[in-house]
């Protein structure tokens, strides 16, 4: 076996190994609490996962919940973007802008949730919670990218009068890819968590966020284990998706 | 590389151990609650008694109040509004008597069948169809229309389902966030049709003028069915009660007693104080409505007269929603002093 496969493979077997070590150890815990309103065994909880997978409406919630955060995600990238490039290239608009962004960003999570549903109270919570998590990050990461651009090499371009074509794929890209994606993929993980919170005070229809409320009041100890497993890995798919699209990007610019 | 298989080999080995301790405790399995009859002679040192703002817990203010003056068997009381934080007490061996919806009450007995028993139903129904800028002046008028009830874990959705099935009408029933939302949306007219319990039956009333109250649900309960409106109860820590069970009857006939009081139409005025002074309704005007609508609704019902109303009240909602009472029916073990012969 060539070496490189052979290193991810054994990268592979780690993790694995490490999740069913945190597994085995939180079957112990609940075997020993013996409170399954609090603590329920994980065959119990895969048991509900199975449940609900074959249950009628599982992919459709999935689904709309997904749609609702992704298109709070690229709404909020798109202003973070435009807002970022302005406080980049404008400074009354930095003046002015910045304090809000700080606000939005250090506002806890719940406390934005509140604030919005007492304005739009309806199903486009998540979509305005995930754009709101999205755009503070994206915004800022976007004015960092521009401050990165390497001095020189615009000197550089200023000598040798690159074309704007030229200037974006040599000057800019590079800085993008190493401050702003990684910006966006934290953002991404932000926006999903605080939507599916969103979901959950909001009490959105036909959302992961109503099934979690619901099961915490039915006391179905199991089933709300089994959405937040869920939800958990979805987050995974989500960040690996995103990671291999900036790698893709990133390696676009190797020239 | 030896250090990468030495770490390899650390975790499967611990998996394995991890593993193999689980199946092991599998095998005897047996969670027991922590002091059934270990100990016959317990020191009794007072009660914690857990109660609900809303109607379940209004029954209490009468003793509530009699502690002030007097307290020899050290009752300590609790106000909760929020039912979980109530019921995680109640788990945690915190509280030792707590009055609950009965539905919330079996739901805990079918998930963990050593943790309580239900010792005395406390509330009739209080259930109240509301309108604002609607005329419904039957059940049927309900036809086709949208009703809007709260909240998720509560008995209204299957009750009015039920109602709705007997009377064969067909309406579509909403779940609103919480009661407080559903007020506001009846209030503010972006609800027309709603399903509210006392007391945010009178706190809507008094917000709009418009608001009116169409049906009672309990009449309407009645006229389709020999069960009752079960919908308030009282239980008892099976734990707490292995160990103290006289005390737990002595406290029952002061509950009674309080009971009688409250429900008592002599008394509202001084009622009406007593529950805003415990904390289990926030304004006095609101509590004396409350009590007024309420009257007939707060009873003492224990043994066999609880067991039966319970049974035929938990079929009902098994038939029409089983998930509102854990799925299925209580095991006999659920009644406290019932079938006693």
């Amino acid at each position: 076996m060539p070496t490189k496969s052979k290193a991810v493979l054994k990268k592979v077997l780690f993790s694995v190994l490490a999740v069913v070590f945190w597994l085995c150890v939180w079957e112990v815990a609940a075997i020993i609490l013996a409170r399954p309103l609090i603590l329920p065994r994980v065959p119990d909880v895969l048991r509900e996962l199975g449940r609900m997978f074959s249950e009628g409406g599982f992919a459709l919630t999935v689904t709309l919940s997904l749609s609702r955060v992704l298109l709070g995600f690229l709404l909020g990238t798109l202003a973070g973007a435009l807002i970022g490039t302005l406080t980049a290239f404008l400074p009354p608009f930095d003046i002015l802008l910045s304090p809000i962004i700080s606000v939005i960003r250090a506002t806890p999570v719940a406390s934005v949730i509140m604030v919005i549903w007492a304005l739009i109270s309806s199903s486009a919570v998540p979509t305005a919670i995930a754009l709101l998590m999205v755009m503070p990050v994206v915004a800022q990461s976007t004015a960092a990218s521009f401050r990165a651009i390497d001095r020189s090499l615009t000197e550089v371009a200023e000598v040798f009068d690159f074309s704007l074509g030229k200037k974006i794929r040599l000057l800019w890209y590079p800085a993008f890819t190493e401050v702003l994606l990684p910006g966006i993929i934290t953002a991404a993980g932000l926006a999903w968590k605080a939507g599916i919170a969103a979901e959950i005070i909001s009490y959105t229809k036909n959302s992961i966020g109503r099934e979690i409320h619901d099961s915490k009041a039915y006391f179905e100890t199991e089933r709300l284990f089994a959405w937040t497993l869920t939800v958990i890995i979805l987050s995974l798919i989500i960040e690996k998706i995103l990671k291999f699209l900036l790698k893709k990007c990133a390696g676009g610019t190797k020239k | 590389m030896k250090t990468t298989k030495k770490i390899l080999a650390i975790l499967l080995l611990a998996s394995l151990v991890l593993m193999s301790l689980a199946l092991f405790s599998c095998k005897n399995d047996t969670p027991t609650p922590d002091d059934v009859g270990d100990d016959p002679k317990k020191e009794y040192t007072g009660m914690t008694i857990g109660v609900l703002s809303g109607p379940t817990g209004m029954g209490m203010a009468q003793l509530i109040s009699g502690t002030a003056s007097s307290n020899p068997d050290n009752y300590k009381f609790t106000v909760y509004s929020d039912p979980s934080l109530a019921t995680a007490d109640l788990s945690a061996g915190k509280t030792d008597l707590l009055c609950l919806p009965t539905n919330t009450a079996a739901t805990l007995y079918n998930r963990d069948e050593s943790l309580l028993k239900v010792a005395a139903v406390n509330t009739l129904g209080s259930l109240y169809l509301l309108t604002n800028g609607m005329t419904i002046n039957s059940i049927n008028d309900l036809e086709g229309l949208t009703v809007y009830t709260s909240v998720a874990g509560s008995t209204t959705k299957p009750i009015l389902s039920y109602i709705l099935e007997k009377n064969s009408v067909n309406a579509t029933i909403e779940i609103a966030k919480d009661h407080d939302t559903l007020v506001a949306d009846l209030v503010s007219g972006a609800v027309t049709v709603a399903v509210l319990p006392e007391p945010k039956v009178t706190v809507a009333l008094t917000q709009n003028s418009d608001c009116k109250v169409a049906l009672n649900l309990s009449a309407e309960w009645d006229r389709i069915s020999d069960s009752s409106l079960t919908m308030g109860c009282i239980v008892v820590r099976s734990a707490y009660l292995a160990d103290f069970s006289d005390k737990v009857d002595a406290f029952l006939e002061k509950y009674r007693a309080s009971i009688e009081y409250i429900a008592n139409r002599e008394n509202t005025d001084a009622a009406a104080q007593m529950i805003v002074d415990a904390g289990i309704l926030p304004k006095l005007p609101v509590a004396k409505k409350a009590l007024t609508n309420l009257y007939g609704s707060i009873v003492y019902l224990d043994g066999d007269s609880m067991k039966n109303a319970l049974v035929s009240f938990y079929t009902v909602l098994y038939n029409s929603m089983p998930q509102s009472i854990g799925s299925k029916l209580p095991a006999d073990g659920f009644y406290y002093n019932a079938d006693k012969k």
